[in-house]
């Protein structure tokens, strides 16, 4: 196992630096640079913009640029971010906690909601309960979820005004008692995190019932029927069980959905994660911003697959990764 | 409040006019009643859209960073919203030399640097250094070009030297804001946008800095040891909140005070919302349709004329802004002093549009409402930046509006870097663009031959040589004549078809007094203002602010000291 393990992060070098070195060229590619922001007034002098493009080096051909670039990159420094004014390892700091906080929050809710209601649709599969849940299941699941954020804060902030509309906590959240900051805080993880995972687990909830379908119509789940288990041994210790294992392999697919997910829904709600970063940095053409996010997300993602494949081997018994098994 | 106004319009016989109840301009109402009365306390949210950058001035470029730190640093002396007049700031007032080549500066005693420093002539020599320095890459270092010499003649007297005398002595000399000495002075240039002050600065104006939790929030609160009188406000915090709903939302819910520089599109909802007040004016941007001449298409004078009359600009400013815009007549806009408010805007007119094409030999030959001239059509492509929606919403009014006098225009919309990259090539037949304009009057890098911004490659040698004379012109009136005369041709070339002056629109909830918002910007006289003791809603004490929460960032050590 732990021979797959470091290969498998072996394999995700060449990717990394593959993906980052397409990027940094894309970026120079596109049209504008960080100066071009200086373009608004018509009397900036000239010669201030050319000033500013030494000053960061943007002077320099493009090749030299991308030495320096990947040099520094590999001895761990990710430089210094043109529009922030800051080293970019202060700025994932900040930004990655923020992002997987709302993540797994709404990682959580794609696989509590999704399990619980597509098992109930199963055992009670064809009642009203099945019926509701499979049209709303359809509808979060075609919902675009920024659309469903900005619902969710006309509804909930604007008219009823029962949650914050955004951001991370209050404005005199300083001067709250502790529980209450707690309180706060959860308060507002609700409505991103609901935006975020609820047509996941839509989704989640479609796998769920025709897994649990599936297996309750298999001659164990009989046989123990058969031998007087009552239902509900039969549905949560037999049946479920089974049905969960393609379950897992969904985790490993719904980190890389959950972050880019996360760059419209962290604009609405005002959080400051990963992807409001790099949407910023895209904008103002900060190169090493957009290559330092992009790298830190093409990490999570490889290594939310890693952990899925893993849990696979572990939850289910009949699939064991070999030493030395690619 | 006593205001001290200079006026710099005649050099060297500089008159001396002392203003009374300057400040808040109306809000105040009845002063006389006991709930309109000033007090101390409460807390301003204000919604920001974008982050600051950086709170280190020389390196900012956000407007977001400068309505924070423009009140952690003050100027010597501060703009009036004419951006020709100027009132105190650190400095009580100001002298000039018998020739007009210097200025000195009387800095008003006992003034300090947040950390409890003493702040004195040094630290304006010291950040004239600074501002200067091409390590540092000032965006506006151009401005201090004629400035010789700055010198400390005593702790609170400090002499600018210019090497001729010129109409923005003042302006220039009050540009870059004076910076602490005692903590910079011995960094090196290339380090100091990365010193801890650009993140947690340490100032000498009216409010002190507390905390900047990045892409949340940034709070300052009353500097109580202010030597000019502690600001009412106890505390202002500003949100950072990208996107537009939920602002809207929040300004209306309360959750935020104020929503600074809203679009037009948000107009009609926040100026009948209750509890809401909305201040506009006219702001310092416009919104113009280029013409490029190197498209044989628009060599034609008339044709641009013809073109600027088929626009009808009043309903472009009644339909997509909400009237909150003017109907532009000229590039300099009448937030700068050299505005001649007499040019009339071109008539809207497509009668007189259609015989100007036909006189310029376009005509409807085949009948298929397209006009041609020599075997090409009628037809151009116009750009603009996708990101403004209302830009893209203006090229679809106007393609429908150059309908009706036989043009046919294809909307051609891009990616902001895109488009400013066609404009520099000169890349593009027609396009709908802006600019922001600062306080001076100067057109060249527009109009000049050659120069980097003449989109349209304009070439009038007259206009040339009145942009030429009137920089130079020294007596205002004459300045002014000699502005109006060349742009007249500007406006006679059609060059650019202006279409409008947009207004800057800020909501700000109805317990606050004293909120005087113009030119200068929503924060002119934030140090005034005041909720009316009754009226408070927030109770937030000065200087005993506990930290906020370990790993929140930076809302920490420099914030505590000089308390």
């Amino acid at each position: 196992m732990i021979g797959y393990i470091i290969k498998r992060t072996l394999q995700a070098i060449p990717i990394l630096l593959g993906a980052s070195t397409i990027i940094f060229f894309l970026m120079h590619a596109a049209p504008g640079d960080p100066t071009s922001i200086y373009l608004a007034d018509p009397n900036i002098d000239p010669a201030v913009i050319e000033q500013m493009r030494r000053n960061l080096g943007l002077d320099q051909p493009i090749h030299i640029q991308y030495f320096r670039w990947i040099s520094s990159f590999l001895t761990g420094d990710f430089g210094y971010s043109f529009s922030q004014h800051r080293p970019i390892s202060d700025i994932l700091k900040d930004a990655i906690p923020n992002t997987l906080l709302l993540s797994s929050i709404a990682l959580i809710v794609i696989f509590i909601v999704g399990v619980v209601v597509g098992t109930i649709q199963a055992v009670r599969q064809y009642s009203w309960m099945d019926n509701t849940a499979t049209v709303a299941s359809f509808f979060f699941y075609s919902m675009p979820s920024f659309w469903f954020g900005l619902m969710l804060i006309l509804l909930f902030a604007y008219k009823l005004q029962l949650l914050p509309a955004s951001q991370m906590t209050a404005v005199d959240h300083e001067f709250m008692s502790g529980s209450d900051k707690l309180v706060d805080r959860a308060k507002h993880l609700i409505m991103p995190s609901l935006a975020l995972g609820l047509g996941g687990a839509a989704a989640v909830a479609r796998y769920m019932r025709s897994g649990m379908l599936e297996q309750i119509r298999q001659d164990y789940v009989r046989t123990a029927r058969a031998k007087g288990l009552d239902e509900r041994k039969v549905v949560f210790k037999h049946a479920m069980r089974n049905a969960l294992i393609p379950i897992i392999t969904l985790l490993g697919l719904y980190i890389p959905f959950l972050i880019s997910g996360a760059v419209l829904i962290e604009t609405i709600f005002a959080w400051p994660g990963m992807g409001r970063t790099i949407i910023g940095a895209i904008f103002q053409r900060d190169y090493p911003v957009v290559l330092a996010s992009a790298f830190v997300i093409a990490i999570l993602v490889i290594a939310g697959n890693l952990v899925a494949d893993i849990l696979y081997s572990v939850v289910d018994p009949r699939v064991r990764v070999e030493e030395g098994e690619a | 409040m006593r205001t001290t106004v200079w006026h710099v319009a005649a050099i060297g016989a500089v008159m001396f006019l002392i203003g009374c109840g300057g400040g808040g301009s109306g809000d105040v109402g009845d002063t006389g009643s006991p709930e309109l009365q000033p007090a101390d306390g409460d807390m301003l949210v204000v919604g920001l859209e974008v982050d600051l950058d950086t709170m280190f001035p020389p390196t900012s470029n956000s407007v977001s960073a400068s309505d924070v730190y423009g009140h952690i640093y003050w100027y010597l002396m501060r703009s009036n919203p004419d951006f020709i007049t100027v009132r105190p700031g650190l400095a009580d007032s100001f002298r000039f030399s018998a020739d007009s080549l210097q200025i000195d500066y009387f800095i008003h005693p006992g003034i300090t640097w947040h950390d409890g420093e003493p702040f004195t002539a040094d630290d304006v020599v010291f950040a004239h250094d600074v501002c200067k320095a091409p390590e540092i890459g000032w965006s506006a270092v151009d401005w201090l070009d004629h400035i010789t010499n700055v010198e400390a003649l005593d702790p609170l007297t400090v002499r600018f030297t210019f090497d001729e005398p010129y109409m923005y002595q003042v302006q220039d000399s009050n540009v870059c804001y004076p910076l602490p000495k005692h903590i910079l002075g011995d960094v090196p240039f290339t380090e100091m946008s990365e010193h801890p002050i650009a993140r947690e600065p340490v100032g000498n104006g009216p409010f002190r800095f507390v905390s900047w939790e990045s892409g949340q929030e940034v709070v300052i609160e009353a500097n109580p040891d202010f030597a000019l009188g502690r600001p009412h406000l106890n505390r202002v915090t500003f949100r950072i909140i990208p996107d537009q709903t939920s602002l809207t939302t929040q300004i209306q819910n309360g959750d935020i005070d104020l929503w600074t520089r809203f679009g037009p599109a948000f107009y009609p909802q926040l100026s009948e919302a209750p509890g809401l007040t909305v201040h506009s004016y006219p702001g310092r941007s416009y919104t113009y349709v280029a013409w490029n001449r190197l498209d044989p298409l628009f060599e034609d004078k008339r044709v641009r004329q013809a073109l600027t009359m088929a626009i009808d600009r009043q309903q472009i400013v009644d339909a997509l802004v909400y009237g909150q815009a003017t109907v532009g007549t000229q590039p300099l806009i009448s937030t700068i002093w050299a505005h001649d408010p007499t040019i009339e805007p071109y008539p809207f007119d497509p009668e007189g549009a259609k015989a100007l094409l036909e006189e310029a030999g376009w005509t409807d030959s085949d009948g298929d409402g397209v006009r041609e001239k020599d075997g090409r059509e009628f037809k151009f492509q116009m750009a603009t930046n996708g990101n403004n929606r209302m830009r893209v919403d203006i090229v679809t009014v106007i393609q429908q509006q150059l309908k009706d006098v036989g043009a046919e225009v294809t909307p051609n919309v891009l990616e902001f870097n895109t488009f400013i990259d066609q404009l520099l090539a000169k890349d593009y037949q027609s396009a709908v663009g802006g600019w922001s304009v600062g306080i001076k009057a100067a057109l060249t890098s527009m109009f000049g031959k050659d120069a980097l911004f003449n989109f349209v490659s304009a070439d009038n040698e007259r206009m040339l040589e009145l942009m030429a004379q009137a920089e130079l012109e020294r007596d205002m009136d004459k300045a002014k004549r000699l502005w109006s005369e060349m742009q007249r041709i500007s406006v006679d070339e059609s060059y650019y078809t202006y279409l409008f002056q947009l207004n800057d629109l800020h909501a700000i909830n109805e317990r606050f007094e004293n909120t005087d918002m113009n030119a200068y910007g929503w924060g002119f006289n934030l140090e005034e203002w005041f909720v009316p003791e009754g009226r408070q809603r927030y109770k937030v004490p000065v200087g005993a602010s506990p930290i906020a929460e370990a790993g929140q960032g930076s809302s920490g050590a420099l914030s505590s000291t000089g308390r």
